[in-house]
């Protein structure tokens, strides 16, 4: 498919092509950078609600309760 | 008469004025009148319309000069190619589209001599609220820089890029919103290619689908 649209601003020529193998190759490239960046996003964010669980689990172990967690640690939301 | 040294017959002012006087006068004052309306150029004001198709309008002061402005139907990828010189430190960069695929990144690489800037020199910082929700990231070392994020039903960034063309690091700051017939989202994306490169162009493209619209860049003119 003509997914590629090039523009000459100086003498307004436009051309509308293909990837070329070097273009595709970059992409694919993009593909796998955004993969993995997504992956870790996910994973990070996982570990964040996780160690939330966490805490608010202990704190109520300790006898608190949910509105004195929140009055306590306003940003320590349950992560579900 | 009076006689010019080539030999040509004409009326001296002395005659002029005492055989025809009354021609003499007119003809003062139509030079008078004429003298008057040149001076009055200077510093003029102008009504009403004025067409300007075809002509090379010379002179003009400050303001946002048109680059490039190019309308787009399903492409993934754009590449703008001398766009940005030494002429203007700063551009305006406009992007009216709408995405096949939505909440993904509409990215950007600078390019020079047609080809992109594919380095990990590349960083973006980035806020994107989305009703109460705010969001934050700052990915460094990428191989490109993110715009905004498309929409299917539309998305709108107006961002300014400094000195791209300069050999010198380039920043770039940019407001956007999506999905301007409902409920908006938005978000504010900043990025800064660091390499001290002359860069004459960008790509700006999506990963997956494809976007139509219009992209326009104008440069800042300073004088």
């Amino acid at each position: 498919m003509d997914n590629v649209l090039e523009v000459w601003g100086d003498t307004g020529e436009v051309v509308q092509r293909p990837f070329t193998a070097e273009e595709q190759a970059q992409r694919e490239a993009d593909a796998d950078a955004q993969a993995k960046a997504e992956a870790a996003a996910i994973s990070k964010a996982q570990a964040e609600a996780a160690a939330r669980d966490a805490a608010i689990t202990h704190a109520k172990s300790l006898g608190f309760t949910d509105e004195m967690i929140a009055v306590m640690y306003p940003n320590l939301a349950p992560a579900s | 008469m009076a006689q010019t040294p080539g030999g040509t017959y004409y009326a001296a002012s002395s005659e002029l004025v005492s055989s025809w006087p009354a021609t003499s006068l007119d003809l003062a004052n139509q030079l008078e009148s004429r003298f008057a309306a040149k001076a009055a150029l200077a510093g003029a004001t102008y009504t009403g319309t004025h067409n300007f198709t075809g002509a090379t309008v010379t002179g003009v002061p400050q303001g946002l000069q048109l680059i490039s402005s190019q309308s787009l139907s399903a492409v993934s990828t754009v590449s703008f190619n001398n766009i940005y010189s030494t002429t203007y430190s700063a551009y305006r960069l406009v992007i009216e589209c709408v995405a096949t695929t939505g909440f993904q990144n509409l990215q950007m690489r600078l390019r020079v001599g047609g080809a992109d800037n594919s380095t990990t020199n590349y960083a973006t910082q980035e806020i994107q609220a989305d009703g109460s929700t705010v969001t934050a990231a700052r990915p460094a070392t990428t191989t490109s820089m993110t715009l905004g994020k498309t929409n299917t039903n539309g998305f709108h960034i107006v961002g300014d890029l400094i000195r791209p063309g300069d050999a010198e690091p380039t920043a770039y700051a940019a407001l956007g919103v999506q999905n301007p017939a409902g409920l908006p989202g938005g978000w504010s994306f900043w990025g800064a290619q660091n390499q001290s490169t002359a860069f004459d162009g960008m790509t700006v493209f999506v990963g997956t689908g494809t976007i139509t619209g219009r992209i326009t860049v104008f440069g800042y003119r300073e004088a």
